[in-house]
Parts: structure tokens; sequence; C-alpha cells
């Protein structure tokens, strides 16, 4: 009471300014400024000596109509969500009998155990997609080991520069991200429901299946939440993994937009509904999460 | 009530090196209140896990209705538990939570949805069968977790420190409600609380507790006005401990302070201290035969006022009375042989 009578009105909510200032700055300056240039960008017109200032829609229209077939960028933006939903599925399926085990069978040093299953995050990202080009590769590890073990007699090319060696990748490189969330939700399920569950008659299985697993969801749903927005995002990916047919995601075509191609517009619309399609997608999960996460908020 | 529901013998537990529980040997009759009562880690709560099935013991053995108990997983075991945080399933509503350990062992539906109305009606919880936990007051999800453990009718049912984290008033409520429907159920309650008052207000017999040793097991107002050692006297309650010396003569016995006897209950062993609560100590004239000493302090305790008497040894002795007295007045104690202990 004393601290507050001290200061005027203006002067405490100037300082309170103060503290929210560098986060507020900070997103001003890198969030909401790129995105909005990106949206005005998304209307003007590609001419050939650059962009030219003049209203048009024609870059949006143009992501629905042109192309044919799988080339349609509308349907590399179906296939990218079709590869990021298996590649939530994956590393959710990864982490979570690995989250479950840290928390609920690891007596001691869960610390380190979680600290091991987070430490690919402290290798960078580069080093990591190209591990799996010398695991993957003609002369890559696997195959080595197939044609030692007389499995087959010529190295598999089909390993590498597929759909199936980017989701290898990504599945690997997001499920840290994954399972830091999860671990996080699933830390906060008080261990004595599990010990009420028992006493009153229920098995291992089904107490897992009618507490553990429903508490579960919501730390389920932030860490795929995390895996599906950045997988929709990854354009390195698919480029160092994807070989001539699967290094197209949509991704790779904004990037094209602003390189090779250099229409910059176009780009920027298909940014934006990416933008908008992701924001869509994760704001259905979160209203999910917020559903299951209300009904367990209780008994804390 | 004189059946004998269940055998603790030479129970022992140990933590690595810390032995927690050093041989307790423990009868528990059928539809008794047994409260163990204990400062915090002197293994009350462990005695009750190891009850529920949560720990096993290093060693010893315990028998429910003549039968081996340990061999038994916890889920497989006619004992239910309150837990301390009550540790309701928070996804569930009131009705679903009650109904948890019946849906698991499949009784049919309708005897479910009977059973669990009349343990609504029981705890007052009819209309708020279709809320959460989360929506409930602390007094509320403890009648739930009560219901919950209750309903499937066991033989015993464990409570954990149960009314800890309720306020002061709630929680004489709850005492009488615990008994009330203990009384009424028939059930062999086993309530593990380190507070001495709520102790001594429900239990049928307590067990005193300490440093991993049963001190003493008696009923509850034995437990209080004869207790078997100075950490019984000391836990159960406000006391005065007069050193003396015991002597013991053909009908009657003394304990001699300060040179004085004072007629005592005869002891069967040799009492080094004698106990006198301090509403059992008695305001006398000086000259009277008596303890005499100084009054040196008065402090309003609400109904009484605790007052404090520096006898001719330095020690000060505590009486309670309903007025203030002057202060360096001096005064003279006595007391029944009835109502004071030795130890």
């Amino acid at each position: 009471m004393e601290k507050t009578k001290k200061y005027s009105y203006g002067t405490k909510r100037f300082i309170q300014f103060g503290l929210i200032a560098p986060l507020v700055i900070w997103l001003v300056l890198f969030l909401i400024i790129p995105y909005l240039n990106l949206f005005v960008n998304s209307f003007w017109t590609n001419g050939v000596f650059g962009v030219q200032h003049k209203f048009t829609l024609e870059n949006y229209t143009k992501f629905f109509t042109s192309g044919s077939g799988s080339n349609k960028p509308i349907m590399v933006l179906l296939d990218t969500l079709r590869i990021s939903v298996i590649v939530m599925i994956c590393t959710i399926l990864i982490s979570f009998p690995l989250v479950y085990f840290i928390n609920f069978k690891v007596k001691k040093n869960k610390q380190l155990f979680y600290m091991l299953a987070i430490i690919p995050l402290w290798v960078s990202y580069i080093m990591r997609a190209y591990s799996w080009r010398i695991i993957l590769g003609t002369n890559g590890m696997l195959n080595s080991f197939l044609i030692w073990s007389g499995i087959t007699s010529k190295p598999i090319d089909a390993f590498l520069y597929s759909n199936g060696s980017v989701i290898i990748a990504m599945v690997h490189i997001y499920t840290p991200f994954v399972l830091m969330p999860m671990y996080t939700a699933m830390e906060q399920i008080p261990k004595n429901l599990i010990e009420a569950s028992k006493d009153l008659g229920c098995g291992r299985i089904r107490t897992f299946i009618k507490v553990l697993l429903p508490l579960s969801i919501p730390g389920v749903l932030t860490g795929g939440t995390y895996a599906l927005a950045l997988s929709m995002g990854d354009f390195l990916a698919p480029n160092l993994l994807g070989g001539p047919t699967s290094s197209t995601k949509i991704s790779n075509i904004v990037q094209m937009q602003f390189g090779t191609s250099n229409n910059w517009p176009y780009g920027a619309a298909i940014a934006i509904i990416i933008f908008l399609v992701v924001l869509m997608i994760i704001t259905i999960l979160g209203k999910l999460e917020k559903h299951f996460s209300k009904l367990e908020e209780a008994g804390r | 009530m004189d059946k004998k529901l269940i055998e603790i013998k030479n129970l022992k537990k140990s933590f690595g090196e810390n032995e927690i529980i050093k041989s307790i040997s423990l009868d528990v009759f059928d539809g008794e209140f047994l409260t163990l009562l204990g400062p915090s880690g002197c293994g009350k709560t462990t005695i009750l896990r190891i009850l529920a099935g949560f720990e096993y013991p290093t060693e010893g053995e315990i028998l429910l209705d003549g039968e081996n108990l340990i061999t038994i997983p916890a889920n497989k075991r006619n004992i239910n538990t309150v837990f301390q945080s009550y540790a309701l399933f928070p996804h569930l509503s009131v009705r679903d939570n009650i109904g948890y350990g019946m849906k698991i062992k499949k009784v049919p539906l309708k005897e479910l949805n009977e059973r669990v109305d009349e343990m609504l009606a029981l705890t007052s919880l009819e209309v708020l069968a279709n809320r959460k936990p989360l929506q409930l007051s602390g007094g509320q999800q403890q009648r739930v977790a009560i219901a919950r453990s209750l309903v499937n009718r066991p033989k015993v049912l464990l409570l954990d420190e149960p009314l800890g984290a309720l306020d002061l008033g709630l929680r004489k409520k709850m005492q009488i409600e615990l008994k009330r429907l203990q009384k009424k159920l028939g059930t062999t309650y086993i309530y593990v609380t380190h507070d001495q008052e709520e102790a001594l207000t429900i239990s049928d017999r307590i067990v005193v507790m300490n440093a991993g040793k049963i001190e003493q097991c008696d009923k509850a107002k034995t437990v209080y006005q004869k207790p078997a050692s100075k950490f019984v006297t000391e836990f159960l309650g406000e006391t005065n401990l007069i050193d003396g010396e015991y002597c013991d003569e053909e009908n009657q016995a003394y304990f001699k302070i300060q040179g004085r006897a004072y007629p005592v209950e005869k002891q069967e062993k040799k009492m080094k201290l004698l106990s006198v609560r301090p509403e059992n100590l008695k305001v006398c004239p000086p000259d009277k035969d008596g303890l005499k000493g100084q009054i040196v302090e008065n402090v309003f305790m609400g109904e009484n006022y605790r007052i404090g008497v520096q006898a001719a040894n330095g020690q000060v002795l505590y009486i309670l009375q309903k007025e203030p007295m002057n202060k360096g007045s001096v005064v003279g104690l006595t007391f029944d042989a009835d109502k004071v202990s030795g130890i």
C-alpha cells in the first residue's frame, strides 16, 4: 500500500509502460511491421522493372488458378499440410511415451533425463538436417549396413530425396519442441491421482486410460501445435532432403518468389495465405486445448 | 467392537538408511475410530500408506480379517483412502468421481446410481452432483473425497489428515460430520493427524507415536488424563511437570515435592515427574498445605486467564483462572490425587 501511494497515477502508468516496452518494441519491429509489409506488398503489381505500387488482387487469384495438377500452389499447400500433420502425429507418438516415462517412471535425476531428451536442440539445424543425408544417402550408413549385412546387394536410392526423408528429418528436428510443452503440462498432473485411482480399484492400464490420458491431452495439443506450425514453415528440410520430387513444399514456393522468381508480391500473398491457414489451425487447437485444460485445472 | 479387524505385527519400514517405523504392533478393532497421532515425521502416514498398499513394509506382518494383507495389491484391497489433498479427478464431475470405484468393479448401473445418490444425500452434495471439483470449495471437495471412498463400502477407511487444509470453523464442523458418518455406517476409521485437539475430539482410541514407535495406545480420555510418557504428556495439551520423589507406603503412596509429601495414586513404576494439567491445579491460601508460589504473569486467553506462578525453586507453574490475579502476591497450589499422573 505504501508504495502505490508514492507515485501518481501518471507516473505509475509510465513505469508500467517502461517495463513492457522492450517486449512491445520487439513485437512491433520483428512481427507486426514485417507482416504489415507483407500484407501491403501482397496487393502490389509485379512488373518487369520491379514492384509497381498499383493495387491488384491478382496475386491471390493466381494462387488458386495457376499451374496444373499437383503443381498447383493450392495442391502444394494441401500436400505440405498433409506432411505437417504426419510430422505432428509422429512427434507426438515419439514424445508422449518418453515424457510419460520421464515424468512418472523416473524417480531420480528427472532433470537429467529431460536434458538428454532436449539436447538435440543445441545442435544447429543444418547439422541435424545434413546428418540425415549422411545416414540415408546412396553411400550412407543405412545402405552400407544393408549391403554389409547382405539384406540388399545394391544401395537403395529411395531412402533419400523423398517425402519420407523429409518427414524423418522434420520429426527428428521438431521432437524436442513437442516434448518441452508436453513435459511441462504432464508435470502438473498431481501424482496422487494415480494412487487415488489404484485405491479405488483401478489397475495400471485403466488408470492410464481413465485418468492420465485425458489429463495429458492439453499438453499433447500444445506440443502438436508447435510441430505443425514449425513444419508448415520449414523450407530447408525439403530443400536438403527432398530431392527433385519432394523438395517443393509451400514454403519453398514462397522462398522462390523472393529469390529466383523475383516476384515479391506473389510471394507475399502466399505467405499471407499460409499465415491465415496456420493461424486457423492454431486457433482450433488452442480452443481444444483450453476446453481440455478447463477440465483439468481443479484439484491442485 | 471387540473383534480384531486388523492385526499389525512387528511392522518395520526403512527408506534407505532411514528407519521410519521401528517395530510396531497394533490391533485395530472392527468399527472403531482409531487415530494415529504424532508430530510430522513420526511415521504415522507411512503406516497408512502401507495399509493402503502404496508402500511395502521392510519387515513384519499385517492381517486383515485374519488374512495376509501385504501380498494383495492396492487396487484389490477392500480398503479406501481419503487423501490429504483430496486427489479428486479434475476431469470428472462429482457424480462420476463418486461412481469411479464402482464403475471399475462393474457394479450394475442401477445399483451404482442408487448408491451414488444415497452417498450424495448423506454428504449433502445433491445439488453439486454435476459440478467439477474445480467449482467446489475446500469443504465441499473434502466431502466428495469422503463420499468417493465410503461409497465402495470398504472394511477400513484410511484418512490422511483430511481436514488439514480447512479453516478452524469448517474443521470443527467436519470433525462432527466425520464422526456422525462413521457411527452411522459402522465403518472402521484409521485417522492420521498431528492435531491433538482433533484427535481427542473424534477418536475412540488414540495411538500416540513418536520417532517411529508407539508411545501410548489407549482410549482418548485415558491418553489425556493418564499419559504414559513425558512425550505424550507434553504432546497432548499443556501440562506442569513437577520434580520430586516417589515414596510408597502400605496403603497410600506419596510424592515428595520440596520436602512436603502429597498423596497420589499408587504407581507401578517409580515416578520421577508429576504431571498436572493447568486446569487441575487449584489455588488455596498460602498458609495451607500446598506448593507456595508468587504470581508472575497473567495472560488473557479468551475464556480464561493463564496465570504463571513461580515456585520456590524458580519453576513457573501455570494455572487457569476466570479472573486475573495480583502480580507479586503469594498463593498456595494444590491438586487432587486422581487428577494427576506420574511419569
